[in-house]
């Protein structure tokens, strides 16, 4: 998604687990939504670089991506904290 | 322009022509204007190929390198049979025969060289005419000459056993001549051979039907008014029809020394080409000598016409002309050979290499200094002529393994290599990881491959390095590499080797990529591993596979291969690469309505609408009308075929028809790498199926060959025959029981030219084709399944309405 000018990936595990992370690979710029992802790991589809979703680290290199505080209601709105840009 | 200053060009043969050509390469047409003397009456013509003319495999006309209108249109005046016969420097005056001056600002002297005619008793008439029947061999000329007296004679002569004189030979051989070459010396071509090498070139003469007289100074040639033989200083005699004189050439300094400029052998020049004596007047080519050398062939005479025209020009004012390294490489009657350098050691400390084979032809030397190459020959086999003559231009040390200076014997060992070579060497090209990254990752502790290539991600894009990789881990780890479990793996998630793995899926009915998770690995999920286990439960399971979306690479997600920008390529199935008007038609609608900016034909003769954007896809793809041709699975992907028997002359067998069933039976088969195949209607293989995955190729009598295992992609292979199979239905047969044999056993990501070199030809066959194994009906069933599973899946998503799949976009509350 987009929001407030920034791209934004939102995932949802297999476990149940919901993310909000940056939505551009440091990389080479790829859409990280759609990634693979196994257990907290993404995976960028344009050139496999590795993500954890829980801290937002780079399982190689150095550059991370820039991870935001999600939750989800019982109505099943996703709720999502930015600060202002 | 009046300003412009008068050049003359005396000689237009190679050299003089060539360098007129850079002059005027360097704008020297606006500054000069130019004429040239040529005393032939033609344009300028490859000297070179004359033997070629004499013996028949050139046309005059197809040796010219600048016929008569190029000068007209490059505005050279060209006096062409005009002889310039005088030189006054001091009014700067060029005379022609008839006593005609032309004037000059600068002057090129290009006048080549004429044969060397050496004494030799009766060789003229007594009007001074050179006796019928005796030639030399140096213009088209003489060439036409030669071959006119040539008709009807039993029998010929060359004095001369240089390169010229042997193709002379040659050329007068294909007049039906008994044909003897004479030498004055003790071998033969002695400026490229030692005498080892001409003793066995002299064989390889013999053989061909050539009679060779070695140390044979001939003394008179026979006849009263024309030729009737040779006779020796030895005093022994030979008969012959007629003799062509090729025993070396004089440089035409003449005009020159007649001027007062210093003359030696040739015309002296400085590393400007220019005349010692006067800075208005250059020489190149064979009449001009620089630092005491004269040089015959052609590539020394490039370098100087280019250093003349920088500095006559003033493009370069510091142009220097330093000498030549002279290597070559020829071919004398149909026998390779190439020279570099010196022929014979000079100093004591020179090394010589040497390798003689005489009864095959082949002899090999080489001559170093210092560790680097100062001479050498090969005769016969020059497979390594390029190798050698690059290190000996540039000069540059060469490997302590000598052997493999001379022969192919395969990679050197690589731990030597390692050592040598620099940290700073790129290893991985697609993701620039250099030799001492991997290093460093090594010493960091990681001591195995994957750890390694996860780490740096070295090997992680085409995959060509991963060899290298594995192998400078191994030496940086210096014995200690650990070993790694997981490569034996499937896939590195699930701690089984493939046929361990089906088993446990088949034992416990496991139908989805979680279900294997949760059983076999003890419920972690692995996010790399997903996709090379959809592809297996989609082959064991075929219909009853049920589908998990996140297990699933994008690609295979949205049925469309993903571009570095996020947008997708949509490639429709164009079965055989056989579209029609009204397909080409829609697809260029599609193309228009949805703004696709790249529409390409693919290597697999398919169109690709490039950068269509994710949402756009379902309608894309309802628009087209069309399935999916599968461009971004690792699955079956196409199958090419060239236009076979319908339309092509030499077309043996339908290749097209054959295409069209390959891709209904094929169609939508997941594998573990991608699979591309090809028909190909005669060996001519214009479909490139022999380096497919799986290929056929028809071949007389009904027949096809079919390959498997071709690549041609980051690797490079020819496949291997696995059988021939008679009629579409039998190849059809075979290649699906390859494809299912690959599919169950192949480790994912493993391409069919690994496979097929990891399992052997031999036990494929055994297996696939004599059915060794007792699988092969069910190997056929398994096949029928897959098939009948197919479904399209573009149709079933715009069908389907999952439109969701396809948005970019959650809708924003606040």
């Amino acid at each position: 998604m987009q929001a407030f000018g920034l791209d934004i990936a939102i995932v949802r595990t297999r476990a149940g687990a919901v993310y909000a992370v940056e939505g551009k690979c440091p990389h080479r710029g790829g859409p990280l939504a759609d990634g693979l992802i196994g257990g907290t790991t993404l995976i960028c589809p344009l050139h496999a670089w590795k993500f954890d979703l829980e801290t937002g680290q780079a399982l190689f290199g150095e550059c991370g991506i820039k991870t935001y505080p999600v939750r989800v209601d019982d109505k099943g709105h996703v709720l999502l904290t930015i600060d202002k840009p | 322009m009046k300003d412009k200053k008068k050049l003359v060009v005396i000689g237009n043969g190679m050299a003089g022509a060539r360098t007129v050509e850079e002059i005027l390469a360097r704008g020297g047409g606006d500054q000069f204007d130019i004429t040239m003397f040529g005393d032939e009456p033609t344009g300028n013509y490859n000297r070179i190929l004359l033997s070629n003319v004499l013996n028949g495999s050139y046309r005059e006309d197809e040796i010219y390198l600048n016929p008569l209108s190029w000068y007209r249109e490059n505005d050279v005046t060209l006096l062409a049979g005009v002889r310039a016969t005088g030189l006054l420097r001091r009014a700067r005056l060029v005379f022609d025969e008839h006593g005609e001056a032309v004037p000059y600002d600068k002057l090129i002297i290009a006048t080549g060289s004429r044969p060397f005619i050496p004494q030799m008793e009766g060789t003229y008439l007594a009007d001074g005419a050179m006796k019928p029947g005796v030639f030399v061999f140096r213009s088209l000329e003489d060439c036409r000459k030669i071959a006119a007296y040539a008709r009807g004679k039993k029998s010929a002569a060359v004095i001369g056993g240089g390169l010229l004189g042997l193709e002379a030979a040659r050329g007068l051989q294909n007049f039906g001549l008994e044909v003897s070459v004479v030498h004055i010396g003790g071998h033969l071509m002695p400026a490229q051979l030692d005498p080892a090498a001409g003793e066995i070139l002299k064989k390889s003469m013999e053989s061909l039907g050539l009679q060779v007289l070695l140390k044979k100074n001939t003394k008179s040639i026979l006849g009263a008014d024309h030729v009737l033989g040779l006779r020796f200083a030895d005093e022994t005699a030979l008969d012959c029809d007629m003799v062509v004189i090729s025993a070396g050439i004089r440089a035409n300094w003449e005009i020159a020394a007649g001027s007062g400029l210093t003359v030696e052998r040739g015309i002296v020049v400085d590393d400007h080409m220019r005349s010692a004596d006067d800075y208005n007047i250059y020489s190149v080519g064979e009449c001009a000598q620089h630092r005491g050398q004269m040089y015959g062939l052609v590539a020394p005479l490039w370098e100087q016409a280019k250093v003349l025209a920088d500095h006559i020009t003033g493009r370069n004012p510091n142009a220097a002309y330093h000498g030549s390294k002279v290597a070559t490489k020829l071919k004398v009657m149909g026998v390779e050979v190439a020279s570099l350098g010196v022929s014979e050691p000079q100093q004591p400390e020179d090394e010589v290499i040497q390798f003689s084979d005489p009864k095959r032809g082949t002899y090999k030397k080489l001559i170093i200094r210092n560790g680097r190459l100062v001479g050498g020959i090969l005769l016969g086999d020059i497979s390594k002529a390029a190798y050698l003559m690059q290190s000996f231009d540039r000069n540059t040390p060469l490997p302590d393994e000598r052997l493999g200076l001379l022969f192919d014997l395969g990679d050197p060992p690589q731990q030597v290599t390692f050592d040598e070579m620099s940290a700073a060497t790129q290893i991985c090209n697609c993701n620039g990881v250099s030799k001492g990254a991997i290093v460093a990752c090594v010493q960091s502790g990681k001591r195995n491959a994957k750890a390694v290539m996860d780490a740096t991600r070295a090997g992680m894009g085409c995959g060509s390095c991963k060899a290298m990789v594995r192998e400078i881990v191994e030496w940086a780890c210096g014995g200690m590499v650990e070993e790694d479990p997981s490569v034996h793996y499937y896939v590195p998630g699930v701690p089984l080797a493939k046929p361990d793995l089906i088993r446990a899926i088949q034992q416990h009915n496991l139908r989805s990529v979680s279900a294997v998770f949760d059983l076999l690995a003890g419920g972690k999920e692995d996010a790399a591993s997903k996709p090379g286990l959809a592809s297996l439960l989609k082959t064991l399971w075929h219909a009853e596979y049920e589908d998990e979306k996140d297990a699933r690479f994008i690609n295979e997600r949205v049925h469309a291969n993903i571009q570095k920008d996020g947008t997708f390529s949509v490639v429709p199935q164009i079965p055989g690469g056989v579209t029609s008007p009204a397909q080409l038609r829609r697809i260029a609608d599609v193309a228009q309505r949805y703004h696709v900016p790249l529409v390409k034909l693919t290597g697999g003769q398919r169109i690709d609408l490039l950068g269509v954007r994710k949402e756009d896809l379902p309608k894309v793809w309802e628009d087209l009308g069309m399935p999916s041709g599968y461009a971004y699975g690792k699955s079956y992907r196409t199958c090419k075929s060239c236009v076979g028997s319908d339309f092509c002359r030499f077309g043996l067998g339908d290749s097209i028809a054959l295409a069209l069933k390959v891709e209904a039976e094929f169609q939508g088969f997941d594998s573990p790498h991608k699979m591309k195949l090809a028909t190909a209607g005669c060996p001519r293989n214009c479909s490139e199926a022999m380096v497919k995955d799986v290929g056929a190729v028809a071949v007389e009598g009904g027949r096809w060959e079919i390959y498997v295992g071709g690549a041609a992609g980051s690797a490079v292979r020819k496949g291997d025959i696995l059988c021939s199979a008679s009629g579409h239905d039998e190849v059809l047969k075979y290649m699906g029981r390859f494809i299912q044999y690959y599919r169950e056993n192949a480790k994912y990501l493993e391409r069919t030219h690994a496979f097929v070199e990891r399992i052997g030809i031999d036990r494929i066959r055994d297996v696939v084709v004599e059915d060794s194994e007792g699988i092969a009906e069910r190997l056929d069933a398994e096949v029928a399944k897959s098939k009948a599973a197919y479904k399209d899946p573009w149709k079933e998503a715009y069908t389907s309405a999952v439109a969701k799949e396809y948005s970019p976009l959650l809708p924003v509350l606040s």
